[in-house]
């Protein structure tokens, strides 16, 4: 990715950064003019949480879906393809709702844990040297197992809001998270994010086979290890926090290598970058639209997302046939 | 009876308490809470309750409900309203006490009630936070007279919602319905089957008629041949939308369920 | 020697070989399929980490990181996938080698999308990145495969320049025993995860092979004929 690019993709990622804090601006100045005080604690107690987690959140999906990818060679595996948000969504349910531990640290290592189950379970079902079809069953099989239980979770649990709560936690939600929320989802991410980015060029070798990268004196078992771990913990962080948002770890990466021209493990900046940008976008979708309805989060990447992913299906065959 | 007890303790706590400066800016953030505030309440306190308050087919105070802007359950959305206080329940993942508290914003949340003394308690705090203190111990002595004059409940009676929806024997629901002398029969699991309508039909039947009128696919359960056939029951309807809170707007349902069944 | 090995063993696949190659020397590796061939260069690259000793000009390669691995060796697989639509010079250049080899042709491919170019092209831009680091050894796995005849003799004849410029070595398996026989300075045979002959004139390699050397080249061992008398 040169220069010029990351200057841009950076300039577009404050520019929406700025509006998901700023905007609606209307109601924003009319209450400055009232109650200054209360204007600024608003901004700063409920927009500016929103869009860090938003940034954060997005960020990690990208780095670490591409992160994924390069691992399993593959450019379907994503984070939520794999089962690793619902594995993250379910372990925080179990936590909270079934074993009752419901302070903020548990919660985290709940969702942290589950998201590490569904990697590792992922890695023993397909194997790393999975073909595409293998992959996509077995993430698609650990996704349902998960969702399911997590409903059922939440539909057994003694809490009466529990049901109600599961559209956040299925579909994500940014809705009046608190300064210490982000930092509870930001930290781990950061710390993620820029533990991957130091893998860059392992995965970039990586590219050209295991063995070939293995001859090249890296430590593929290790290195599949650390992207497992670092994924788990920024997902995990992020799921506890905000639920299960789809597809931006699909998209970002795809889009990333077309700036790096192909490369996977150098795309992971871009990948972050470009996936704080979507989710900032979505949560706009969320707080603008003029529906009177409050939409999850996460049916506006999927809306984003999922017509993508069919281009992207018809395209694939489209170049090979050719 | 306990609960008798935990209302009685509720009235005397009210009419002890002292009269704080009532807040002048109220949100609620939550249909139940919307209707607590709404009975409780000056509508001089009043800025904001959710949409589904405004909504007739949730509550009977919808036309009420109108007079304010309505919000979307969220904090950030009442704030720009400058409140001096909100009133929420549940929340999940939702951190708003502690945003609200560094707004400056004072709190009152509210537990779901699962049973009548929570009715009870929730009136009395919420009253008290409103500076109301007197509508809280109102509502308060008509939930007492209500549990002395109680009939006995020997009544077999199902409660019906939609998709064949029925409630637990041992929960608010059922207390509700033994102060009109019902007695909800106990059930495996939340709902009941046809089957179980037919063969042993309860001598009441208690169908909400929760938007009865729209399309789902619990309206097409009950739209069901064998659901018309059923004899030996004496249907009663009642109105669904009191039955989702289960707070005291079920007052004056359970003196008329009272009334049409001759007690 | 600039390369010795032994003990090279991988669990059911290599079982204790050694080998030595000289500086400068062009060994070629041919065995039926299954013997180990593909075992023993791993075991030489440090892939799967097979217990044995080796020493590449005293040093074990195997202990190297990536800054100076492709310095001391590179290794070509046998297969040519790529997952990855990179373009062939970033391809080689993360091989981590400068060098260029004008020899290759490869200037016109060098900036077409690896899925873009033919099997032929593609091998020889795989090549490439073996040969870029000119590493002290060269194991490479069947580099002729997919390589028209043209293109083969000039890769064998390159891979023969760079071993006699720079001093360096090359361990290369092949399954034609005619182009080993013509590009090696010499052939070890393996047979069953051992190294079991040098030179493809002893008569265990017809027993390994299933093929004695008859006149216009080999044919298939008859059962119980003496591989020793002539046909």
């Amino acid at each position: 990715m040169n220069g010029r690019v990351a200057a841009a993709l950076a300039l577009a990622l404050s520019a929406v950064f700025a509006a998901s804090v700023l905007l609606p601006f209307g109601s924003l100045s009319a209450l400055f003019g009232e109650d200054r005080a209360l204007a600024t604690a608003l901004v700063v107690e409920l927009r500016l949480p929103r869009a860090l987690l938003a940034f954060a959140y997005g960020a990690t999906l990208g780095a670490s879906g591409a992160a994924v990818q390069a691992l399993f060679a593959n450019p379907l595996a994503s984070p939520d393809l794999t089962g690793t948000t619902s594995g993250a969504a379910l372990g925080a349910v179990m936590t909270v709702y079934i074993a009752g531990f419901t302070a903020p640290i548990a919660l985290s290592m709940g969702s942290v844990l589950g998201a590490l189950a569904a990697l590792t379970l992922l890695l023993s079902l397909a194997g790393p040297k999975a073909e595409t079809a293998t992959l996509l069953l077995a993430g698609l099989a650990i996704s349902a197992l998960a969702g399911a239980l997590t409903t059922l979770a939440l539909a057994l649990a003694p809490s009466p809001f529990a049901f109600y709560d599961a559209y956040d936690w299925l579909m994500g939600s940014l809705i009046d998270r608190s300064l210490e929320q982000a930092a509870f989802a930001g930290l781990p991410a950061l710390l993620t994010i820029f533990a991957l980015l130091r893998l860059g060029p392992a995965l970039d070798r990586l590219a050209l086979g295991e063995e070939v990268a293995q001859s090249m004196g890296h430590d593929v078992t290790r290195l599949r290890r650390q992207v497992i771990c670092l994924t788990a913990l920024g997902v995990g962080a992020c799921v506890a926090i905000c639920g299960a948002i789809g597809f931006i770890g699909l998209i970002a990466p795809i889009f990333a290598r077309r700036l790096t021209r192909g490369h996977p493990g150098r795309a992971m900046a871009a990948a972050a970058l470009i996936g704080a940008l979507l989710l900032i976008l979505a949560d706009l979708v969320v707080r603008l639209a003029p529906l009177g309805r409050t939409l999850p989060i996460g049916v506006v990447t999927a809306l984003i997302g999922a017509p993508f992913f069919l281009w992207l299906v018809a395209h694939m065959r489209w170049t090979l046939r050719a | 009876m306990r609960v008798f007890a935990s209302l009685l303790a509720a009235s005397l706590a009210l009419a002890a308490a002292p009269s704080p400066a009532a807040p002048r800016r109220v949100a609620s953030l939550n249909l139940c809470t919307d209707e607590l505030v709404l009975m409780l309440a000056d509508p001089g306190q009043i800025v904001s309750v959710t949409h589904l308050a405004q909504q007739q087919a949730e509550t009977p105070l919808w036309r009420q409900a109108r007079r304010y802007r309505r919000n979307d359950g969220s904090l950030m959305s009442v704030t720009p309203l400058r409140p001096d206080l909100v009133v929420t329940m549940g929340g999940g993942g939702r951190d708003r006490l502690r945003i609200a508290e560094r707004l400056g914003i004072a709190t009152i949340d509210l537990p779901f009630a699962t049973d009548l003394g929570d009715v009870g308690e929730s009136i009395e705090r919420l009253s008290i936070a409103l500076g109301r203190p007197a509508r809280g111990a109102a509502l308060l002595r008509r939930m007492i007279a209500l549990v002395r004059s109680r009939p006995p409940a020997d009544r077999d009676t199902i409660w019906l919602g939609g998709g064949g929806r029925t409630v637990a024997a041992d929960g608010i629901e059922a207390q509700w319905m033994a102060l009109a002398g019902l007695r909800q029969r106990p059930l495996s699991g939340d709902r009941v089957s046809l089957e179980t309508l037919l063969a042993r039909p309860p001598s009441i039947l208690l169908r909400s008629d929760y938007r009865q009128r729209q399309y789902s696919g619990g309206q097409r359960w009950l739209a069901h041949p064998a659901a018309s056939r059923l004899q030996g029951s004496r249907t009663v309807a009642t109105d669904g939308r009191l039955w989702t809170c289960m707070g005291p707007l079920l007052i004056a349902e359970v003196a008329r369920l009272r009334r049409q069944s001759g007690r | 020697m600039m390369l010795t090995a032994s003990g090279l063993t991988l669990p059911g696949r290599l079982f204790g070989a050694s080998i030595a190659i000289a500086a400068g020397e062009l060994v070629c590796l041919v065995g039926p399929n299954g013997s180990g061939k593909t075992s023993l260069l791993h075991a030489l690259a440090g892939i799967g980490g097979a217990p044995g000793t080796v020493a590449l000009e005293g040093a074990d390669p195997r202990r190297l990181g990536p800054a100076l691995r492709p310095a001391s060796l590179t290794y070509l697989p046998a297969s040519r996938d790529i997952a990855w639509p990179l373009l062939a010079r970033d391809l080689i250049a993360l091989g981590g080698g400068g060098a260029d080899f004008p020899e290759l042709e490869l200037a016109p491919l060098l900036d077409r999308r690896l899925d873009s170019l033919s099997t032929g092209e593609r091998s020889r831009v795989l090549i490439a990145r073996a040969l870029a680091p000119q590493p002290k050894l060269l194991l490479l796995d069947e580099p002729t495969a997919n390589l028209d005849p043209l293109w083969r003799i000039r890769l064998m004849a390159l891979v023969r320049s760079e071993l006699r410029a720079g001093n360096r070595a090359a361990l290369v398996a092949i399954h034609d025993l005619d182009a080993a026989a013509r590009y090696g300075d010499r052939i070890v045979v393996m047979d069953r995860g051992r190294i079991a002959a040098e030179g493809l004139d002893g008569p265990q390699v017809a027993q390994i092979f299933g093929v004695e050397r008859g006149d216009g080249g080999w044919r298939e061992l008859k059962p119980g004929a003496d591989p020793r008398s002539s046909p």
